[in-house]
């Protein structure tokens, strides 16, 4: 299965004309800043907004024409959009009472659902206002993917959340989302959501489609400063096994690092751990430095420099290899450039660490 | 009140509401005071009252059943139409609650009388009289209390999120299980609020119905028609009649009085 979706829309003066494509079993982000008009893209996908031309081909099939009810879309609102005088159990169980399935099956789905979510056994009557916005979060999940649609929208699913919730919620939602047969599209504003989240890219600006790719074309060669600002975060997966105290060595393919070991995790070697870092925390050295506080000491050649603005982003074939990003001056001062040899460092508290679900 | 709002009153403020309170109560009190309370039994149990008595609970229940479902369609065009002439619309439908009574059963007559526009028809070809009859009593009192459901369901639907109207459709619910698992559900408040009210208000009409209806005892005499005549006849009647039609309003006005007010 696959989606081939357009949308075209003038509102306000503000023009969006922009297309996406995805596989079934695959992730597509659609990325973008605030008021870039990703959230009306996919509220057209659903059928939720007038547009001038849209077009939403799930394999042949031209969902266009259909009434949001008849399309087979489970999504995830922005703002949840819960229904407040359903409980938490009726809200994930509502797809299905829709359809006409009997309350005590689609009661017994959802319950089963919303636990493989993470969710409280204890909290399924609560009502929306009780629920934290992590158990939110979880019931809105389960409401998109309970009706086991065709296609998953999930809007900025984790913007409602403070950082520690949306941390609890990524791996869930990584493992829900794998786990989903169809379609996948993911709206986020959030680079490391899209990084860890999805296969393919689909950057949104103004409106329109700057770019498309797997992470790691878009990484390599952005197309726009808003794309090489976002993609310019470090990111290493590997497995994480324990060092010392409060410590730990993230060994990838590339190389291995020293971090700092997560608050709370058991310590264990743990597989498919992410660690992010973002390159204004990687600080650039021309000799090896000695006595200083960063744990993780890499040594390579540059392979680029460019240059945005007044900063520069230093790229270097380290093991593992990775981007930095420091001022002209120090470019400069340096003497940064293309082939030449560079040590790099950066504390082990500056990899923030994503553990599997 | 004083429970939501933390600070202590101004006592300038309670004195004010102190003497619009009692500007309300005191005739009420005033009742009590007058009734003579020692034919109360004989007079509440008597055969009259109990026929007036349930009459008026019969034509203020119909009245207020109408007035929901002529209401609520149109509370809904109001609420979520955009077209010329919404206002217009909204004046007129709202008209009967500043018109005199009177007038409007002098305006039903017109329209529904026997010799009326509507009213030659019905008796004509459908056979059905409405004027002088307990069905006219129930018109009546539904001309003069649809406005109060109308401007309760509007101000409820336009303050409903239809954010999450969408949110159903998109979980595949047809139009008709959103409305009823959704819309209903979060507008219920609002509705038996205004229902409540159509039907307080049904329950104290008087002048469209003596006007539209008569004064037919056990056909339209309701209680506040009861009360009219106890009044030439029987003055002490007449006020343990009212004080029956003060109690009965109270007694609802007060049960409701959360889901009314504090939404």
């Amino acid at each position: 299965m696959s989606l081939h979706a357009e949308v075209a829309l003038q509102r306000d003066g503000f023009v969006l004309d922009a297309s996406l494509d995805a596989e079934a079993g695959q992730t597509v982000a659609l990325l973008g800043p605030n008021g870039s008009g990703k959230s009306t893209f996919v509220q057209a996908l659903a059928g939720l907004t007038e547009a001038s031309r849209t077009e939403v081909l799930l394999d042949a099939r031209d969902l266009s024409s259909l009434p949001p009810e008849r399309r087979p879309i489970g999504m995830v609102f922005q703002d949840l959009r819960l229904f407040p005088r359903l409980s938490a159990l009726e809200n994930a169980a509502f797809p299905l009472r829709a359809q006409g399935i009997g309350k005590m099956g689609a009661r017994e789905r959802a319950r089963a659902l919303l636990a493989e979510l993470g969710f409280p056994a204890g909290r399924m009557h609560a009502l929306p206002t009780d629920l934290s916005g992590g158990e939110a979060q979880r019931v809105a999940l389960a409401r998109a993917l309970i009706g086991e649609p065709a296609l998953l929208l999930l809007d900025e699913p984790t913007s409602s959340l403070d950082v520690r919730a949306r941390a609890d919620l990524r791996p869930i939602l990584r493992s829900a989302i794998a786990s989903f047969p169809g379609v996948r599209v993911l709206v986020t504003h959030d680079p490391v959501e899209a990084m860890t989240l999805a296969d393919r890219l689909t950057i949104l600006e103004d409106g329109h489609v700057t770019q498309t790719g797997t992470p790691a074309q878009i990484r390599q060669g952005p197309r726009s400063s808003y794309v090489a600002d976002l993609v310019g975060v470090n990111l290493f997966a590997g497995r994480l096994e324990p060092l010392e105290e409060g410590a730990g060595r993230l060994i990838t393919d590339g190389g291995e690092l020293i971090v700092a070991w997560p608050p709370g995790a058991a310590r264990e070697t743990t597989e498919d751990v992410i660690a992010t870092l973002r390159p204004a925390d990687v600080a650039l050295h021309n000799a090896r430095p000695v006595g200083g506080s960063a744990r993780n000491v890499l040594h390579g050649q540059i392979d680029v420099v460019s240059i945005e603005g007044e900063r520069a982003r230093v790229r270097i074939a380290s093991e593992p290899p990775l981007v930095a990003e420091v001022t002209l001056g120090s470019v400069t001062r340096l003497g940064l450039r293309g082939g030449a040899e560079v040590w790099a460092s950066c504390k082990a508290v500056e990899l923030a660490l994503q553990l599997p679900a | 009140m004083t429970a939501v709002v933390r600070r202590r009153l101004h006592p300038i403020v309670v004195a004010l509401a102190a003497l619009g309170t009692a500007f309300v109560a005191v005739p009420l009190l005033a009742l009590l005071v007058r009734a003579p309370w020692g034919r109360a039994a004989a007079a509440l149990t008597d055969d009259g009252t109990w026929v007036a008595l349930r009459l008026s609970l019969g034509v203020s229940l119909s009245a207020a059943a109408l007035s929901v479902l002529l209401g609520f369609p149109i509370a809904w065009v109001l609420a979520r139409g955009r077209f010329r002439g919404r206002n217009l619309l909204r004046a007129v439908v709202i008209l009967p609650i500043v018109l005199p009574p009177v007038v409007g059963g002098i305006a039903l007559l017109a329209s529904l009388g026997r010799s009326g526009m509507v009213g030659r028809w019905l008796h004509d070809v459908l056979g059905i009289q409405l004027p002088f009859t307990t069905a006219g009593a129930v018109v009546a009192a539904t001309f003069v209390s649809i406005p109060l459901f109308v401007i309760a369901a509007e101000s409820g639907l336009r303050s409903q999120d239809p954010r999450l109207e969408d949110a159903a459709l998109a979980a595949g619910a047809s139009r008709g299980y959103v409305f009823r698992r959704v819309t209903l559900p979060m507008l219920a408040p609002q509705l038996l609020a205004g229902a409540v009210l159509a039907w307080a208000r049904a329950l104290g009409e008087f002048g469209a119905t003596i006007t539209f209806a008569g004064n037919l005892a056990g056909r339209t005499q309701t209680l506040p028609l009861a009360v009219y005549q106890a009044r030439q006849t029987d003055p002490g009647g007449a006020v343990l009649l009212s004080l029956l039609l003060v109690a009965m309003s109270l007694v609802v006005l007060v049960l409701l009085r959360d889901r009314l007010w504090t939404r």
